[in-house]
């Protein structure tokens, strides 16, 4: 900056000179020269692109005044901002103008230069600016690319290569290892579908053949009793022909020794529980009886035979239990009734014990 | 993970079902039987008895046996049996013990987790007792559902494609 303004101080003290030489010359345009030349400011080229000012206070004839103004409009003429000068100088009359309308015009030219000038100045400080910046960058990037950095650079480089390699031959691994799952799982879906369709089928085969095996079961035992009801058809035959009524109770002992045979040959075991103690695993209590006759749990009656088939309970024997007699108590004159009482007392809401008393 | 059974304890009988295969499949008792007497006795041996055992002793025992307990669910009724209460919870437990060992036996492998079904007027303390005899029985219990919505469902379970209005009349005693 220093410099700039020495050089446009410089330049404004030529003009000055100038126009003051000027107004030497001529008194009349003195007063108004004097007045205007110290904002002018331009540059040291300026007094060559501009011709000198007419010596004032000489005499200019209409011809130099024209070679003047022939002399203005060349230097103008390729001076872009100063074309609005132009068709002034053109359309001139040198018989006219004065000294002061051409220091007017060549005033003009010069405050539009100077201002092109200061324009043309920022820009270049600007430019230098950013050269400097630039400079020191590029110098900066210069040192680090110089030596050492760029190696490790180089290096780091080379070992993120030999990393992306790497996963890439990972990636294609898994992608692989991907598609057959993919391939497996499809498999296995396939595999499932077919077994669960598989297995419908299976169920539906297996529910029917379930169906008709519960259908005929029974056949096999069917055709064993088949002898007993020939038996019992001849019997009531025969027994009508002889009205032999004990003849025709021993034939009927018979077929019932003989269906029982047959019967405990399938595996019917009938509970023999007289005497024994009671147990709800095979026994079911229908009545009590108050009696200290019997030890209390004792079955004293066998109201309706229980049957095992093989070793699983086909029916409870329903039994008649025996409950010690309490002196204390009153006995209630009707025993049968007193299961049913206590058990009515107690649980007043089941209705398992109401079906129990119908029968 | 495990089978799901799904267990209705009711006022007389109790059942348990699974689904198997997409079908629902009621399992029998030991003894059988595709229900289980809601009923629990204590025979005079100090032995606990449960089902149809406990059912067939109930004449000759009837001040240590227990039915309809459900009825008491979710209230301080409690039972005394040998100087010792038993809550409701308690006594409903044993039944599902029974019912769980049962299952067990059957299908031949560990259940824990179950969905218990309860009336729909059962409040919440009712609700509240049910699912902890089941936790009491050793159940992990997911869901306590209404009973008229089980049978809905399982009306239902078949004929999800279509959607058609129907009735329903609870008539269990």
């Amino acid at each position: 900056m220093p410099a700039k303004t020495k050089s446009a101080k410089k330049s404004s003290s030529k003009v000055k000179q100038k126009s003051s030489a000027a107004s030497g010359k001529k008194n009349v345009i003195a007063k108004s020269s004097a007045k205007q030349p110290p904002e002018i400011k331009t540059k040291k080229m300026q007094p060559e692109t501009l011709p000198e000012a007419p010596g004032a206070g000489e005499f200019r004839s209409p011809e130099l005044v024209a070679a003047d103004l022939k002399e203005l409009a060349c230097s103008i003429e390729n001076v872009e901002s100063l074309n609005f000068l132009k068709p002034r100088v053109e359309s001139a009359d040198p018989g006219t103008i004065t000294p002061d309308n051409l220091i007017g015009y060549y005033r003009m030219a010069c405050r539009c230069l100077k201002e092109e000038i200061d324009n043309l100045e920022s820009k270049l400080n600007k430019l230098q600016i950013e050269y400097k910046v630039v400079k020191e960058a590029s110098s900066f990037i210069h040192k680090e690319n110089g030596t050492q950095v760029s190696e490790d650079i180089k290096e780091e480089i080379n070992r993120l290569k030999s990393k992306i390699n790497a996963r890439e031959g990972e990636i294609d691994a898994l992608r692989e290892q991907n598609n057959s799952l993919l391939k497996e799982i499809s498999d296995y879906q396939e595999t499932i579908k077919r077994m669960s369709a598989d297995f419908t089928n299976f169920r539906e085969r297996q529910k029917q053949a379930n169906e008709k095996l519960v259908e005929y079961a029974s056949e096999q035992l069917i055709s064993r009793i088949l002898p007993v009801l020939d038996n019992f058809d001849l019997a009531i035959k025969s027994s009508r022909q002889n009205n032999d009524f004990e003849a025709m109770a021993k034939g009927v002992e018979m077929i019932q020794s003989q269906l029982n045979e047959i019967l405990m040959k399938e595996g019917l075991v009938p509970i023999n529980c007289r005497g024994d103690f009671f147990d709800p695993a095979y026994h079911e209590v229908l009545m009590e009886e108050k009696t200290n006759e019997y030890q209390e749990g004792t079955i004293i009656e066998d109201i309706r035979r229980g049957f095992l088939l093989k070793d699983k309970l086909l029916r409870p024997s329903l039994v008649k239990v025996a409950k010690s007699f309490n002196e204390e108590e009153t006995p209630l004159p009707a025993s049968d009734s007193v299961w049913a009482e206590e058990f009515l007392i107690e649980e007043p809401v089941d209705e398992g014990s109401n079906e129990e008393e119908g029968e | 993970m495990s089978k799901i059974v799904g267990i209705d304890v009711g006022t007389t009988n109790s059942l348990i079902a699974v689904v198997e295969a997409g079908q629902p499949l009621v399992i029998p008792s030991v003894e059988g039987n595709s229900m289980f007497p809601s009923v629990v006795g204590f025979s005079k041996t100090g032995e606990r008895l449960v089902g149809d055992i406990a059912k067939r002793q109930a004449i000759s025992n009837p001040e240590r046996t227990i039915t309809s307990i459900k009825r008491h669910m979710g209230t301080d009724y409690k039972v005394l049996i040998d100087d010792k209460s038993y809550t409701p919870q308690e006594i409903t437990a044993m039944i599902l013990q029974k019912i769980k060992a049962d299952a067990e036996a059957y299908l031949g492998f560990p259940i824990e987790n179950a969905v218990i079904t309860v009336p729909a007027y059962f409040n919440d303390s009712e609700r509240q007792a049910t699912k902890d005899a089941g936790t009491i029985a050793g159940f992990n219990v997911l869901r306590i559902i209404n009973e008229p919505t089980a049978s809905a469902m399982a009306y239902g379970l078949d004929k999800l494609e279509k959607s058609e209005p129907c009735n329903l009349f609870p008539c269990a005693s």
